[in-house]
């Protein structure tokens, strides 16, 4: 019905079910060699975009994340689920540390922007950092509007009809098109991923084209904190616009 | 004696497999019978039961636990929520309400009580010299303790013993074999074939108060416990130390290790890491007469004379009472992956290595060739902690829903392979409409099938259909008609099926052997003497 475009945000976090511990020098937790699988809350964008598909409502979805390497398999994993895309913004896992809800809601606004997406999916919070900005963010540089903590989405008409879960009870907004919705627990159940679809997808990320038609495009955005980098179809700019003073000394 | 750890070689799987076992189709209608999607046809595997779905959907999780039902709040994630539950809970004392009393066996069963003596109040007396506050003779504590996990069996004893240590046990043991007094030894009581509750009015002997672990060497994995150690305490406590244990059953959450010794559990594990018979390394062994065997050894070889604890392990009670138990635990394997396949029966396989990358990339060859080659049309892989716990509660909570289904008749056989499922469709067109379901699962990797068939409620009739029809069809291919669940009570008179009478003769000298009175678990493995 609607020729919707779909951008799913997912990040890639420690299991939830593994035990955190901090690391002997207490700069952080301890992040290697264990299990790491995409955010819940994030599990729950997919989903709801991988339904809204099946309903006709939205004609594609694309997942992103921005991250080092091994965000290729959180984007694997989205794709099994029914994404059609995958888009892997990279960053070099020493400035990954830097790389907070504001760094990333800039990648993402312009990603939305020039993928000229009508729905930006995102999980509301990540259970590492437990942030609940990324969202809002976003929606604060396009100038969208937003529906966040959403256990229901419906489409209505040319509006999007979002109830959020909120402290009083439950909460009706109709956005307009183009808008940021972000997930909370209740908004669905995620599928498993089927054998046929995580086969299909198993070798994509570092260009290797197969099946179905699928970009695997590194996007050299940057961190804000690090030196800017050339992108390859982005001819216009080079650097992207950086923190802000106190963000920078956060960061530094 | 088998090495602890097989590799099991499946073709173009050179992994440890950690165990293979599939469902038949028919376990969709078991879900239809309590479950609010119409079927499970998992090309999506977004499976909820309806118990699930209310936890997923934010409600409170209900656990039963040996105190009675406790409320868990839902988890923040949604991963959790569907994850916290699996763990089944068998407690003896979840009686749902509303459920039919449990007729007494000596009522049920042609079963005639032998002469021991009865318990008297010097008796009673005596316990507690032996065990001060250990001796119970409250009706309604003892009540869980009389009945089986699947209420099929109750005794009406009126006295429940509590040791703490294994001087204890000797000493009860001593004053029983003197006075004639017959003993139940009791541990988590999750039993399948009423070997763990008393007959008539025989003592029982529980160990649910000797659960100290003993000591854990971290290097080589031993570890020394006492018999009433719930395996999934065991379990937690190995892990925290880098290891596992080498048996897995559905019932971890309330059956204790002395328990799974005496009856040589299989579980789920089992393909993996091998028999109790060759994981024990040691037993320390309460006899009929008190005395007490320690042969609690943590040597990994020591052939000095006979291997005395074999005959202990899978004895269920009835050689003498285990009270310690050494076992080796392997490992804990730092790359485990589960995968759930259609085929068309549901298979859950499990892997686990040392290397997730190594592992991953095995296990994601296998499942491409057996997708491309068209041996498996369907499944799906584990990706977090959550999805796997899951992924096992379809399989160890099968036994729990079938208990809701009714009655259920359950059979434990060891089959050729190749065979394994021909039965489950025999007997589905022998009872035709007699039953409600029936139903095959099992480890496929052991060759070892678990039939349940279903009704309504206990029929004479479906029982004579299936008795011996099941148990010659199993003689016919030299099968086990007990694979791992053992004799107890309620098979103790088809050892025959699948032992020639020279080894029941044999069997039954052991058993006059240690114990001439008879006072250990009567009634019970053997078949009676005639």
């Amino acid at each position: 019905m609607a020729e919707l475009r779909a951008l799913v945000a997912v990040k890639r976090v420690i299991d939830f079910a593994v035990k955190i511990r901090v690391k002997p020098d207490k700069t952080g937790v301890v992040t290697d060699g264990v299990k790491h699988s995409m955010n819940p809350f994030c599990e729950i964008a997919v989903e709801e975009a991988v339904r809204l598909k099946e309903k006709k409502l939205v004609k594609e979805v694309i997942a992103v994340s921005c991250g080092p390497a091994q965000c290729q398999e959180t984007i694997r994993t989205a794709l099994a689920m029914g994404a059609d895309r995958g888009i892997h913004v990279e960053v070099p896992a020493a400035e990954a540390d830097c790389l907070g809800p504001l760094q990333v809601a800039r990648v993402l606004a312009k990603l939305a922007a020039k993928e000229k997406v009508d729905l930006l999916l995102l999980g509301k919070q990540a259970i590492d950092d437990d942030c609940n900005q990324t969202g809002q963010m976003t929606a604060g540089l396009l100038d969208w509007p937003q529906g966040t903590f959403a256990s229901q989405v419906t489409l209505e008409g040319d509006k999007l009809k979002v109830e959020r879960e909120i402290d009083g009870g439950l909460e009706t907004l109709r956005l307009k098109l183009p808008a940021v919705v972000t997930a909370d627990l209740r908004l669905n159940e995620p599928r498993y991923a089927t054998l046929p679809n995580i086969m299909t997808w198993q070798s994509w990320g570092g260009g290797c084209r197969r099946g179905r038609r699928r970009s695997s495009s590194p996007v050299n955005s940057g961190c804000p904190c690090a030196e800017s980098q050339e992108e390859e179809d982005r001819g216009d700019q080079g650097r992207r616009p950086g923190c802000g003073p106190d963000l920078q000394a956060l960061c530094g | 004696m088998a090495s602890p750890w097989k590799t099991a070689s499946v073709p173009g799987l050179q992994l440890g497999l950690g165990c293979g076992f599939w469902i038949c189709r028919s376990y969709r209608l078991l879900f239809r019978a309590g479950a609010m999607g119409p079927h499970v046809v998992p090309r999506q595997l977004v499976w909820l039961s309806r118990w699930q779905a209310v936890c997923a959907r934010g409600a409170s999780v209900q656990h039963r636990t040996r105190a009675g039902v406790s409320r868990i709040p839902s988890l923040l994630s949604p991963g959790g929520a569907l994850g916290v539950s699996p763990l089944v809970r068998r407690s003896s004392s979840s009686t749902p309400p509303g459920a039919p009393e449990v007729v007494l066996t000596q009522q049920r069963y042609p079963v005639t009580r032998l002469p021991f003596s009865a318990v008297s109040a010097e008796d009673l007396a005596a316990f507690e010299r032996i065990l001060p506050g250990g001796v119970v003779t409250d009706p309604e504590v003892l009540e869980a303790s009389n009945v089986d996990w699947l209420r099929t069996v109750r005794g009406c004893s009126k006295v429940l013993l509590r040791p703490r240590t294994s001087q204890e046990v000797a000493r009860i043991l001593r004053y029983c074999h003197e006075r004639n007094l017959a003993v139940n030894p009791q541990g988590g009581n999750t039993g399948m074939v009423g070997g763990s509750v008393p007959v008539f009015d025989e003592i029982i002997l529980s160990t649910t108060l000797m659960n100290r672990v003993i000591s854990f060497h971290s290097v080589s994995g031993t570890l020394v416990c006492q018999a009433g150690c719930v395996l999934e305490e065991l379990s937690r406590y190995v892990e925290e130390r880098g290891f596992v244990m080498p048996l897995d059953l559905g019932a971890k959450g309330s059956c204790h290790i002395g328990g799974n010794v005496a009856t040589n559990a299989g579980g789920l594990r089992f393909l993996r890491y091998g028999s109790l018979h060759g994981t024990v390394l040691g037993l320390e062994v309460v006899l009929a007469d008190g005395t007490v065997l320690d042969c609690l050894t943590s040597l990994r070889k020591d052939n000095t004379g006979y291997d005395l604890k074999q005959l202990f392990i899978g004895s269920e009670g009835t050689l003498g009472v285990i009270t310690a138990v050494s076992i080796q635990c392997p490992p804990k394997p730092r790359a485990v992956n589960v995968a759930f396949l259609e085929s068309p029966f549901y298979v859950l396989v499990e892997t686990s290595g040392s290397r997730a990358g190594h592992d991953a990339e095995k296990l994601s060859d296998f499942l491409e060739q057996a997708l491309s080659s068209g041996l498996v049309t369907d499944g799906t892989v584990a990706t977090d902690q959550t999805r796997l716990k899951a992924l096992w509660a379809l399989r160890e909570r099968i036994s729990e829903a079938l208990s809701r289904d009714g009655y259920v008749y359950k059979y434990d056989l060891s089959l050729p392979t190749e065979r394994l499922y021909d039965l489950v469709s025999d007997l589905r067109a022998r009872l035709g409409s007699q039953a409600k379901h029936v139903v095959g699962y099992g480890h496929l990797g052991d060759g070892n099938l678990h039939l349940n068939v279903t009704s309504e409620a206990f029929s004479p009739s479906l029982l004579a259909d299936l008795e011996p029809y099941v148990y010659e069809w199993t003689a016919r291919q030299r099968g086990s008609v007990s694979a791992e669940h053992g004799l107890g009570f309620k098979k103790r008179g088809v050892l025959s099926y699948s032992k020639p009478p020279e080894a029941l003769r044999l069997m039954q000298q052991l058993k006059a052997l240690l114990d001439p009175k008879g006072i250990l678990n009567p009634y019970k493995t053997l078949p009676a003497q005639a």
